[in-house]
């Protein structure tokens, strides 16, 4: 009699433990289409997908990309995505998760299609932006004939709108995502890409756990097609026609 | 007017001091007004922090939860930019100015919170640094303005009041200074005039006051000066007088301080004497009272000084004090503390007197009290001090151990409360002669104390005080008992002495008449018997006879007794039986005392052996006898006993005269009146009586113990008035008897002579014509020789024909003794008789005869010279060889 009333407890238990599901908080600093506020940005489908499937209820807040890094660092949000690779020897408390997200390219917007970028050095001829933080850009503009840093992507469009910069350097995607948002007509993105990043999920060392189960759930999403079909349902009305 | 130096100036030290206090004032003002500059920019500071607070830190916290660097980095440098701000740095994050940098900085720190997921999120720290150089930079700025200005401003013031001050005051001051130094008492007639305006109101103001006042002063003066010089005449005689008066001290007078070392405030010139120091150098305090104290004194002074001044009370102290030259002086401090109003004490006001020399003259004293106490504790002699009414005030230990009693209870006691009253009075008598009389007295007195009689050799003399008044008496008393004893016994020695020296004297006195005195009487007893022989005994001229001869014989035996009682006399003694000597004299000494009196006869029951010539004893008896029948005057009784007693050495260690043997007792005691102190003190004197003229000799008791002494014997006599008299005789005892000749008693011997030769020697003529008649007429053969030499001729010419040799003992040339050992020598057969009134040792030894000797004492009668004579003829040879042998 008594393993009958133990399986009944455990029976009893579970819909508890799958009611109970355990919520993972994870900043980012990505913008439209790549994550927006509803959570339905490609990153965030991608990610909240992949802490799904290994039971993990996502919650997302949109930070400044440094503060991001910071929080994350500082264990005041679990983890942070999407960021380049090598964060992890800054930031010392954050660990990266292997497989990435996606990957960013980095690509000069002008108001003239046709102007020739082809690397870092192509850059010298010209008044660049960037936004603030953004370090593989701060890095590599070394020559340009200025550089101005501002707070964020939108004041970054409206400076190369408003005609004060010749170029501006951005993600791509999240660039097509500001320019819908601005509805500003007229600046494209540059080929090729000045440089590409994979970027990757990084969780705070207090999740560490969950490094593996999250890569393999990415590793099984890009595997089962579910991660393209993400990217094309949430990309698509941002990209060029 | 005499030119001031610029310095002594009024006007110039006025200058001087608005300067000093301008620039005083300045300063101040300065330092306050730096203050609340100082005190305005830190409010100021602090309002700076606190625009940061509310104005910049709630934009640099989106800044900063953006991480906008760059913006930070404006609004950091706002915030530099900011007064005094050195330094604005986000922790961690991004920084403006260098931190830290210099002394003075204020550092801020302000957190910087963020509102996330509704939490408050410190993002980071916003420090500030406010750095004080600006402050204290402008507040330098501010000083040397401040200074500079006042310095002027303060040097060109007191410019000003300088020359105002010199020409509205300061000549009138220096007028007045000249007038005040140029008056004196003589000039006081000449006002003091000041060279001003000639208004009312300098008449009012300050110097007009100053210039009346001074001249209504030099109008009192004028007035007072009188005063004032009888007042300085007044202190100057004051002081002469205190100056005298502290000369006078023989001491130091001083004012000085009331803790040691005691700094003056004042001393007299007298100090240089006793310390060495002259007064100046205390004056000065190069020398306190402290510095020449002795070392070992100074706690002892200090304490005294300490212990009086706080209740105000007189102080004295003796202390040493080191003089200059090293000497060692005394001194005897009094002083006292003087206090303020308000009860503090201010001075010690005392004098110092040199106590060297009484000190000296006190250890002087002590030593010799001491010296004088050691005398008469060490003395032998008791020394005692009484007081007028005969009370002990001292007594050294050896008068204690005199009187037997401790120091408590003699001193205050008089002689009556110590001896008994008897000894008291002894004392006091010779007291009062001292006390009363003013007499040096030296006596000895006898005391009776606990352990008996003493005699002590006393001294005693006034005690008199300063004004020499007697106030008691001291004595000085030796212990002269034993003295007094060994005197006493002296004396007892020296009546011996005496006493035997009469005895000698007398014995030779009687010796040197006996002699002569028995040959005439011889001649007298002599001639008498022969005249008798031819006279009837019914005629007168018979009684006639009678009576010369019993004179004669009487005379013979008062010539006897003097040789007895001299212990001359010839005696022949033998041991006897005492008891049975005196049992045969009882007949003759019952006549003797006569019938109203009593004999008792106690004889011993033992024999009693004694060596003497039993006549001695019949002599010693009969005196006794007599002597014992004259104390009684009506009846009585008179008792004779013997006995035998022995003496050991104690027994005659307390009985002076006495020798330790065995004694044979003779004692004759009488129920008479007995005698007093005095006559047995002169018992035995010689020719002593207390008989009535006529009725004694004074011969008797001293025949008696002539007679005992003789024997060796000693007799004791106790006599107790109205009681009677006892007379002990103790004589040798001997064990044995001697062979001796048979005593001849009263038997009848044959006297007629049967025709034998009889040489007879004899140098009184007289004496010799008798006896040759006697020995005749008893039919002997006399061949008569009046001396030795014709003796020895006779002798010689007839030597085979003498018999017997009659002769004196002592004759001129040659005695008796020699001559017959020379006729002797010759013939051997020879015997010999001798006859002698007195011996003088020649045949016998201290009277005793040699033994064997045959000897008649003369006088002699006609029939005891023939008895002896027939008795020596017809003695046996053996006799007559041991006569020789003793002769020899």
């Amino acid at each position: 009699m008594h393993w009958i009333l133990y399986v009944l407890l455990m029976i009893l238990a579970c819909p508890l433990r799958l009611a109970a599901e355990e919520q993972i908080t994870l900043a980012t600093s990505d913008g439209i289409p790549l994550s927006n506020p509803e959570g339905t940005g490609f990153h965030d489908q991608v990610v909240r997908e992949a802490c799904r499937r290994i039971g993990l209820s996502l919650n997302i807040e949109h930070l400044p990309a440094e503060r991001s890094l910071i929080n994350a660092n500082e264990g005041i949000e679990d983890g942070v995505y999407v960021r380049v690779e090598g964060l992890d020897a800054v930031y010392a408390d954050l660990r990266r998760v292997p497989e990435k997200i996606g990957d960013y390219e980095f690509v000069a917007f002008g108001r003239n299609k046709d102007m020739p970028i082809a690397g870092w050095d192509s850059l010298a001829n010209y008044h660049v932006a960037i936004v603030t933080g953004w370090k593989i850009l701060e890095k590599n503009i070394v020559a340009s004939r200025s550089l101005t840093k501002v707070k964020d992507a939108g004041l970054l469009f409206r400076t190369l709108a408003d005609d004060k910069v010749d170029l501006v350097v951005y993600n791509r995607l999240d660039g097509y995502g500001q320019l819908k948002e601005m509805k500003l007509q007229g600046i494209y993105a540059l080929q090729a890409p000045l440089a590409t990043r994979e970027m990757f999920l990084y969780l705070h060392k207090s999740r560490e756990r969950l490094i593996p189960l999250l890569s393999k759930a990415l590793r099984e999403m890009k595997g089962d097609g579910t991660y393209d079909r993400i990217k094309k349902s949430a990309l698509t009305a941002y990209l060029p026609q | 007017m005499p030119l001031l130096p610029k310095v002594n100036r009024i006007a110039f030290r006025l200058v001087v001091y608005i300067c000093l206090f301008s620039s005083l004032a300045a300063l101040l003002s300065t330092a306050v007004q730096l203050f609340f500059e100082y005190r305005r920019d830190l409010d100021q500071i602090s309002a700076t922090v606190e625009q940061i607070r509310r104005s910049h830190i709630p934009a640099i916290v989106p800044t900063l939860w953006g991480y906008d660097l760059a913006v930070l980095a404006m609004q950091l440098q706002g915030i530099k930019n900011l007064p005094d701000v050195s330094y604005a740095g986000i922790v961690k994050v991004v920084e403006t100015g260098e931190k830290g940098r210099g002394r003075h900085i204020l550092s801020h720190e302000f957190p910087l919170q963020h509102t996330h997921r509704g939490q408050d999120l410190e993002i980071g720290v916003l420090q500030v640094e406010v750095s004080l150089q600006g402050v204290y930079r402008r507040l330098m700025d501010r000083v040397i303005v401040i200074l500079v200005t006042q310095t002027v401003k303060t040097f060109v013031v007191s410019i000003f009041i300088f020359f105002l001050f010199y020409a509205t005051v300061g000549r009138h001051l220096t007028t007045m200074a000249d007038f005040a130094r140029s008056l004196s008492l003589q000039d006081l007639g000449r006002p003091l005039v000041l060279r001003r305006r000639a208004d009312r109101s300098a008449k009012r103001d300050e110097l007009g006051l100053v210039e009346a006042a001074i001249n209504e002063m030099r109008e009192k003066l004028v007035g007072e000066m009188d005063t004032v010089r009888e007042a300085q005449t007044a202190l100057a005689r004051s002081e002469e007088r205190f100056r005298t008066l502290v000369a006078n001290i023989p001491g130091i007078v001083y004012r000085c301080e009331t803790q040691a070392p005691w700094r003056v405030e004042y001393i007299s010139e007298r100090v240089e004497q006793v310390s060495g120091y002259p007064a100046a150098d205390f004056l000065s305090g190069r020398v306190a009272f402290g510095h020449y104290i002795h070392p070992e004194d100074l706690a002892k002074v200090e304490a005294t000084v300490k212990a009086h001044v706080a209740p105000g009370t007189p102080f004295e102290v003796e202390y040493r004090i080191r003089h200059r030259d090293g000497a060692i002086r005394w001194v005897f401090e009094k002083g006292q503390a003087v206090f303020d109003r308000e009860n503090h004490p201010l001075w010690l006001d005392g004098v110092i007197l040199d106590i060297t020399q009484n000190r000296r003259a006190e250890e002087r004293l002590r030593e010799k009290d001491h010296l004088l106490h050691e005398i008469l504790e060490n003395t032998s002699d008791a020394v005692f001090c009484k007081d007028g009414d005969g009370r002990y005030i001292l007594a050294n230990s050896a008068a204690l151990r005199a009187i037997g009693r401790p120091e408590g209870e003699v001193v205050g006691r008089t002689d009556f409360t110590l001896f008994p009253r008897e000894s008291a009075e002894v004392i006091k008598r010779n007291d009062d002669q001292v006390l009363h009389g003013g007499l040096n007295v030296i006596a000895e007195e006898r005391l009776i104390v606990e352990y008996g009689e003493t005699w002590w050799h006393t001294s005693k003399s006034p005690l008199r005080d300063s004004q020499g008044k007697t106030i008691g008496l001291v004595g000085i008393s030796r212990d002269v008992t034993a003295l007094k004893l060994a005197e006493q016994h002296k004396e007892q020695l020296e009546r011996k002495f005496l006493q035997a020296q009469k005895m000698e004297s007398i014995g030779r006195l009687a010796g040197g008449v006996a002699h002569d005195f028995n040959n005439m009487l011889n001649v007298i007893i002599g001639h008498a018997e022969l005249a008798l022989e031819g006279v009837d005994q019914g005629a007168q001229l018979y009684e006639d006879l009678q009576e010369i001869k019993r004179a004669a014989l009487r005379s013979a035996d008062l010539t006897r007794q003097l040789l007895a009682f001299a212990r001359k006399q010839t005696v022949a003694p033998r041991v006897l039986d005492l008891r049975e000597a005196v049992d045969g004299m009882l007949k003759m000494l019952r006549r003797l005392i006569g019938e109203d009196i009593d004999l008792e006869w106690r004889p011993a029951k033992r024999p009693g052996l004694v060596k003497i010539d039993p006549v001695q004893i019949e002599q010693m008896l009969a005196n006794l006898c007599v002597n014992a029948r004259d104390a009684i005057i009506d009846t009585g009784k008179i008792t004779i006993e013997t006995g035998q007693v022995a003496f050991d050495e104690a027994y005659c260690a307390e009985h002076p005269g006495f020798l330790a043997g065995e004694y044979v007792l003779l004692a004759v005691s009488d129920d008479g009146c007995g005698m007093s102190a005095e006559t047995l003190t002169n018992l035995f004197e010689p020719f002593y009586t207390t008989k009535e003229l006529g009725k004694g000799t004074g011969l008797g008791l001293s025949t008696v113990y002539g007679i005992v002494k003789q024997n060796n014997g000693f007799v004791n006599v106790y006599s107790e008035p109205d009681h009677g008299t006892t007379f002990r005789i103790y004589l040798p005892a001997r064990q044995n008897r001697e062979a001796s000749l048979p005593p001849d008693g009263d038997k009848a011997v044959p006297v007629a002579g049967g025709g034998e030769c009889i040489l007879l020697v004899e140098d009184e003529p007289q004496l010799l014509k008798m006896t040759k008649t006697v020995l005749e007429r008893k039919g002997y053969r006399v061949l008569a020789a009046a001396g030795p030499a014709e003796a020895l001729a006779l002798a010689a010419a007839r030597a085979e024909t003498i018999d017997l040799l009659v002769t004196d003992v002592v004759m001129p040339g040659m005695n008796g003794r020699e001559l017959a050992g020379r006729l002797q020598a010759a013939t051997p057969k020879l015997r010999c008789l001798f006859m002698s009134g007195y011996t003088a040792n020649v045949i016998a030894h201290h009277g005793v005869l040699d033994e064997g000797v045959a000897f008649i004492q003369k006088p002699v009668s006609s029939r005891d010279l023939a008895a002896k004579v027939r008795e020596v003829l017809d003695r046996s040879p053996l006799t007559q060889s041991r006569q020789r042998a003793a002769e020899r």
